[in-house]
C-alpha cells in the first residue's frame, strides 16, 4: 500500500482540488492520503477532513502548536500504514501523475525515488534568477552532505519504502524543510535510488513559504549535517592531531633529553645560561633552550615586546661560557 | 531564536562590563606574560593565539573582552545541564555561574584561570550528561582535553571528569585510555620541551613552602567562599558531598590540594564549576527557595566584588613606557631593579636587565635607563647619563 503525506500551511484554497486529483491518478493502487496540517489559520485541515467524506483514502493529522515541514513530514510517515512512503507539496507545485512512474520504480526493487529538477527532462520551471541561484548553491552544497550521489537532495517530492524509513528514523533530526536531505545524509550506503524528472510548476493558490527564516534553517541544517559528518571523522582527526604535536615535541624533547639525565651537565647548564644572561642583560624568559649537548648549549634568544624583534640563534660553550650567534633573523 | 539572540547580546554586554571593572586596575605581570606568549609556565595553546591578536588595536582589552565572552557565554553549558530542572531552578543554577564572585573579578582578566574554568565547566557538563558523551563525540572531547591541557597546566586537576564523562557514554575502556592518557602524555613531553616551565612551577609550588598549614587552610577556605559568593559555595559543596559521584569528589579534592599547594586568590574561578556540579545535584534532589537563593547569592556577590576589587591605577610600567615614548626613545632600554613582565608589554623597544658593563658596552643600542629601586644614583655613570626630570620613576637617558 502507498501511504501518501501532504504537509500542509495554508493551503486551504489548493487542498480540495489536489486531494480530488490524487484520488484520481492513485485509484488503480491501495493508497491512503494523510494531510499533516500545521493548524493553519486558514483552517486548511477543517477543508480536508471535509472532503474525507466523499474520499475514504484522506486522512487527517492536525498539529496544534507544532510547525515545520520537515517534522510534519515524519509525523505523517509515522502514522503511515503503507509498505511505501510518499510526500510531495500540497500546493499544486508537484506533478501528481509522477507517482505512479516512482511507485513502478520501487516495485522493480529501488528503495528510494526522488522527482529531481536537475536530471535531463527536469526543470525548476519559471523562478525568478535570484531563487534559481539561491535553489542551485543549495543543492551544490546538500549534494556534498548526501551519503548518496543524487542530483536533486533538496527535492520536495520522493518515494521511500517503509522499512527504509523506520530504518533511518531514529537518526532523524526533523526540522526546516529539507527532510529528504535528512534522510539521504543517514540511509545506508547500500540503498538503491532513482530519480525521474520532474517539472516544478507555480503554484495554484497562495504565497510561497520561502523566508529568510527558512533560509537560516536551512543554513543551520547544513551545519549541522556537516557537524554530524565529522564526528564521523574523529578518531581519525584525534589520531592526526596527536601524532603532528608528537612529531613536533619528540625532537626537541630528545635534543634535551641530557639535561634530565646528567644531574652535573644540568647544574653546569643552569650556572651557564645564568652567567650569560646577566652578562647579555637578557631576561631568562627570553631565552629558548633548543639542545644540550656534553659541551655546548644552543639556544635561541628573542625579546618578548609587541612588536615584531629578531631573533638570534646562538651556541654557548659550557667550559668557557662563550656566546657565538649567527646573524639576527625574523 | 529572536529571544536567543538577544540573550546572547545581553551576556556581551554583561561581559564588556567585566572588563570595564577590572580594565583600570591596569596589567599584572602575569597577564602581560599570556599577552606576550612568554614561554612559561603555561603551554602555548592560548597565549600564542593571544600573541598572534597583538596586530589588533586595543590588544590588551580585546583578549580581555574575548576571554570575558567565553567565560560569560559559556553560561548556555550551565543552562543545557539544567535542562532537566523546572524554569525557576534552572535560573538558580545560572545564577551560580553567573553571579559568581569569582567569575566577576577574574573574567575580564587577562588569566589563563577563566579558560580553565570553562575548560572545566565543558567536562562538568560532559560528565552529567544523562547518558554521558556519545562514542561518536568522545574523540572531540579528547581533543578539548587536549586543548585545555595545552592551554593551562591546571586542566590536568579536571581529569577524573573527563575519565567519567567517556565511561559513562560508553566508550571502550581501550579508548577511554587513549583519549585520556595520550593528551597527559603530550603534555608531559612538552614540558620536557621547555625547561624554563618546568623550573617556574617547581619555584613558584615552593614560594609558600614556609606557610603554615593552618594558614593556608585559612586562604583554601577564602578561596572556595568567594568562588561561590557563599551561597553557591555551600549549596555546591552540599552537592558534591552528597552527589556520590566519585569522579567530582576526586576532582573536587585534587582541585583543593592543589589550592593548599599554591594559594592563589586567582584560582579561586577554578572551583566554580564543581560548585555548579554540585548546585545542580542539589537542585535535582531538594527543594531550595529562589526568592531567597537568587537575590542572596547577588547581594553576595555585590559584597564581595565592593570588598575584592583592586582600585583603578595605572601600573608605573605604563606611565614610564609612556613618558620614554614621548621622549622618542629607540634601541634598547635598560631597567635597574625588579621588575614584572608589564614592562616588556608596555615598552615600544626591547629590555635589558641593567649592569654597568651593559650600560659602557651597548651605547648604540642603549637609550635609556629606568630604575625600579629607591635609587640607582650610585650605579650610574653621569658622564654618560643625565637624569630626566618630571618622569614617573627614576630614568636615565644618554647625554
Amino acid at each position: 500500500m502507498l501511504s501518501l503525506v501532504l504537509p500542509t500551511y495554508n493551503e486551504a484554497a489548493n487542498i480540495r482540488s489536489l486531494l480530488e486529483q490524487l484520488d484520481a491518478v492513485l485509484r488503480s493502487v491501495p493508497h491512503e492520503i494523510i494531510v499533516v496540517d500545521d493548524d493553519s489559520p486558514d483552517q486548511t485541515w477543517r477543508v480536508a477532513m471535509a472532503a474525507t467524506k466523499e474520499l475514504p483514502h484522506v486522512r487527517v493529522l492536525r498539529r496544534e502548536g507544532k510547525r515545520g515541514l520537515s517534522s510534519a513530514v515524519v509525523e505523517g510517515f509515522d502514522a503511515a500504514r503503507g509498505t511505501t512512503l510518499a510526500v510531495m507539496d500540497a500546493d499544486g507545485q508537484h506533478d501528481s501523475a509522477l507517482l505512479l512512474r516512482m511507485l513502478h520504480a520501487i516495485e522493480g526493487g529501488t528503495d528510494l525515488v526522488i522527482g529531481s529538477r536537475y536530471i535531463e527532462g527536469g526543470s525548476i520551471g519559471d523562478w525568478v534568477t535570484d531563487r534559481r541561484i539561491i535553489s542551485r548553491a543549495g543543492t551544490l552544497l546538500a549534494r556534498n552532505l548526501s551519503r548518496a550521489p543524487v542530483t536533486d537532495p533538496l527535492s520536495g517530492f520522493f518515494l521511500l519504502r517503509a522499512n527504509l524509513f523506520r530504518q533511518v528514523r531514529p537518526l532523524l533530526k526533523p526540522s526546516g524543510f529539507k527532510i529528504l536531505l535528512e534522510i539521504l545524509s543517514h540511509v545506508p550506503p547500500t540503498t538503491r535510488i532513482a530519480e525521474v524528472p520532474l517539472i516544478f510548476r507555480m503554484r495554484l493558490h497562495g504565497q510561497s513559504k520561502l523566508s529568510v527564516r527558512v533560509h537560516f534553517q536551512f543554513l543551520f541544517q547544513i551545519l549541522r549535517l556537516v557537524f554530524e559528518r565529522l564526528l564521523r571523522i574523529g578518531p581519525f582527526l584525534f589520531a592526526i592531531v596527536t601524532i603532528v604535536v608528537a612529531l613536533v615535541l619528540l625532537p626537541r624533547a630528545l635534543a634535551l633529553r641530557l639535561l634530565y639525565t646528567d644531574a652535573s651537565l644540568r647544574a653546569r647548564a643552569q650556572s651557564t645560561l645564568e652567567n650569560v644572561a646577566l652578562h647579555e642583560g637578557w631576561l631568562l624568559s627570553d631565552i629558548e633552550l633548543l639542545s644540550v649537548s656534553s659541551g655546548s648549549l644552543s639556544i635561541v634568544h628573542r625579546d618578548h615586546v609587541r612588536t615584531p624583534q629578531p631573533s638570534l640563534r646562538c651556541t654557548i660553550a659550557l667550559q668557557t661560557s662563550r656566546l657565538t650567534c649567527d646573524a639576527p633573523s625574523l | 531564536m529572536r529571544r536567543t539572540v538577544t540573550i546572547i547580546f545581553l551576556l556581551e554586554l554583561f561581559a564588556l562590563c567585566l572588563v570595564l571593572l577590572v580594565l583600570p586596575s591596569g596589567l599584572h605581570t602575569d597577564e602581560a606574560k599570556y599577552l606576550l606568549n612568554i614561554p612559561y609556565p603555561h603551554p602555548p595553546a592560548a597565549r600564542s593565539f593571544f600573541f598572534f591578536l597583538t596586530f589588533l588595536p586595543f590588544h590588551q582589552a580585546v583578549v580581555r573582552f574575548l576571554l570575558a565572552s567565553i567565560t560569560v557565554q559559556a553560561v548556555w553549558l550551565v543552562w543545557d545541564m539544567g535542562s532537566v530542572l523546572t524554569p525557576v531552578r534552572r535560573v538558580m543554577l545560572v545564577a551560580c555561574w553567573l553571579l559568581s564572585a569569582a567569575l566577576l573579578l577574574q573574567a575580564g582578566s587577562a588569566m589563563l584561570a577563566p579558560l580553565t574554568a570553562v575548560f572545566a565547566l565543558a567536562f562538568v557538563w560532559a560528565a552529567l550528561l544523562p547518558a554521558g558523551i556519545s562514542p561518536r563525540a568522545a574523540p572531540f572531547l579528547a581533543l578539548l582535553w587536549l586543548l585545555g591541557l595545552f592551554s593551562a597546566y591546571q586542566t590536568v586537576l579536571f581529569l577524573p571528569l573527563v575519565w567519567a564523562a567517556l565511561r559513562r557514554g560508553r566508550v571502550p575502556m581501550r579508548f577511554v585510555m587513549l583519549y585520556v592518557l595520550i593528551p597527559v602524555f603530550l603534555l608531559a613531553l612538552y614540558s620536557f620541551t621547555n625547561p624554563l616551565a618546568l623550573a617556574s612551577m617547581l619555584r613558584v609550588t615552593g614560594q609558600d613552602v614556609s606557610l603554615p598549614l593552618s594558614s593556608r587552610l585559612l586562604r583554601v577556605g577564602w578561596i572556595w567562599l568567594v568562588a561561590g559568593s557563599g551561597i553557591a559555595s555551600i549549596a555546591g559543596t552540599w552537592g558534591i558531598l552528597t552527589s556520590k559521584k566519585i569522579d567530582l569528589l576526586l576532582t573536587a579534592i585534587l582541585v583543593v590540594m592543589y589550592i593548599l599547594l599554591s594559594p592563589q586568590d586567582y584560582y579561586a574561578i577554578l572551583f566554580v564549576p564543581l560548585l555548579v556540579a554540585g548546585a545542580y545535584i542539589l537542585l535535582c534532589r531538594r527543594r531550595l527557595s529562589p526568592t531567597f537563593f537568587i537575590p542572596l547569592q547577588g547581594a553576595m556577590a555585590a559584597l564581595f566584588l565592593v570588598l575584592l576589587l583592586p582600585s583603578p591605577h595605572r601600573t608605573l610600567a605604563e606611565e614610564v613606557m609612556e613618558f620614554l615614548q614621548v621622549q622618542g626613545t629607540s634601541g634598547v632600554i635598560l631597567i635597574d631593579g625588579f621588575f614584572g613582565h608589564e614592562w616588556q608589554y608596555f615598552s615600544p623597544v626591547p629590555i635589558r636587565r641593567y649592569s654597568q658593563e651593559l650600560a659602557a658596552s651597548v651605547e648604540d643600542e642603549a637609550q635609556a635607563i629606568v630604575c625600579t629601586r629607591i635609587s640607582c644614583e650610585e650605579n650610574i655613570d653621569r658622564e654618560q647619563w643625565v637624569r630626566l626630570g618630571g618622569a614617573p620613576a627614576e630614568v636615565w637617558v644618554r647625554r
